[in-house]
């Protein structure tokens, strides 16, 4: 592992870095300019709440060594990039066997294609058998129910 | 298997032993800014790379602590297999039709 931050040509240079901590002055002037640190706000806070301050202090932590100028077009494109980060930590652990599964938009909408299918003990007569959506999986229950009383009540 | 994944697990193979921060990986493998980090997020969450807090003294140093990465040993292995079936051309060569066959 590095120990000293590589710095680019440009990047503001710490004055007492050999003879210990740095004064308040080189710290202040060593802080990335605020427009960067909103940036990277911003960018944490479009995260899921678990990874939030983590990647806030290590967006933080990659800003120093660089050129404002660059600093602030860094922590822009890790704002644009962000959405994109917070759906890769979104998504499901494939170790626990969790799928991702996606509608279609039609069954979203209630468009369903259903086709037939039969139980294991099913005979043709119908009995036993239901529908399934063969986009979706969504199935209907094709069991006779019985008639409802206010149907027949006047008959 | 994406080409900038392709690249971000080359750049990590090249030493397995050696850890990089995002924006190192990054500037390796000339990628954009900001793409990286989703690319580490999905290959840390299928147990490929490990990361963890640099240990310094950000008072000293004049700088937070960066986040290194680098590659687990399942996570070697399962790239170097990955990155060999991606580039690995296809056995059938393709049927080149012949003028005038009938």
């Amino acid at each position: 592992m590095s120990g000293t931050a590589p710095s680019l040509p440009g990047s503001p240079q710490p004055r007492s870095t050999a003879t210990g901590p740095l004064s308040v002055h080189d710290r202040r002037r060593l802080q990335p300019p605020r427009l960067a640190k909103a940036a990277i706000a911003a960018a944490a806070w479009q995260l899921p709440p678990a990874h939030r301050s983590r990647y806030r202090l290590e967006f933080y932590g990659e800003l120093y060594g660089m050129s404002r100028g660059r600093q602030v077009r860094y922590a822009v494109a890790l704002f644009v990039h962000s959405w994109s980060l917070a759906m890769a930590l979104k998504e499901p652990d494939p170790a626990q066997g969790r799928t991702h599964v996606r509608k279609d938009v039609r069954c979203l909408l209630g468009i369903h294609s259903y086709a037939r299918r039969y139980a294991h003990d099913a005979d043709e007569t119908g009995s036993h058998s239901y529908l399934e959506c063969r986009r979706c999986g969504k199935f209907k229950d094709l069991t006779r129910r019985p008639p409802r009383a206010w149907l027949g009540a006047g008959m | 298997m994406t080409i900038p994944t392709q690249l971000v697990l080359s750049a990590l193979l090249a030493d397995p032993t050696r850890e990089l921060y995002g924006l190192e990986i990054g500037q390796e493998v000339g990628l954009p800014s900001g793409t990286v980090h989703p690319i580490l997020a999905r290959l840390e969450g299928v147990g490929w790379l490990e990361s963890h807090w640099e240990e310094i003294d950000p008072r000293d140093m004049g700088r937070p602590a960066r986040r290194y990465y680098r590659l687990t040993g399942a996570g070697a292995v399962a790239a170097r297999e990955a990155l060999a079936q991606a580039y690995r051309p296809s056995r059938v060569p393709r049927a080149i039709p012949v003028v005038g066959e009938q």
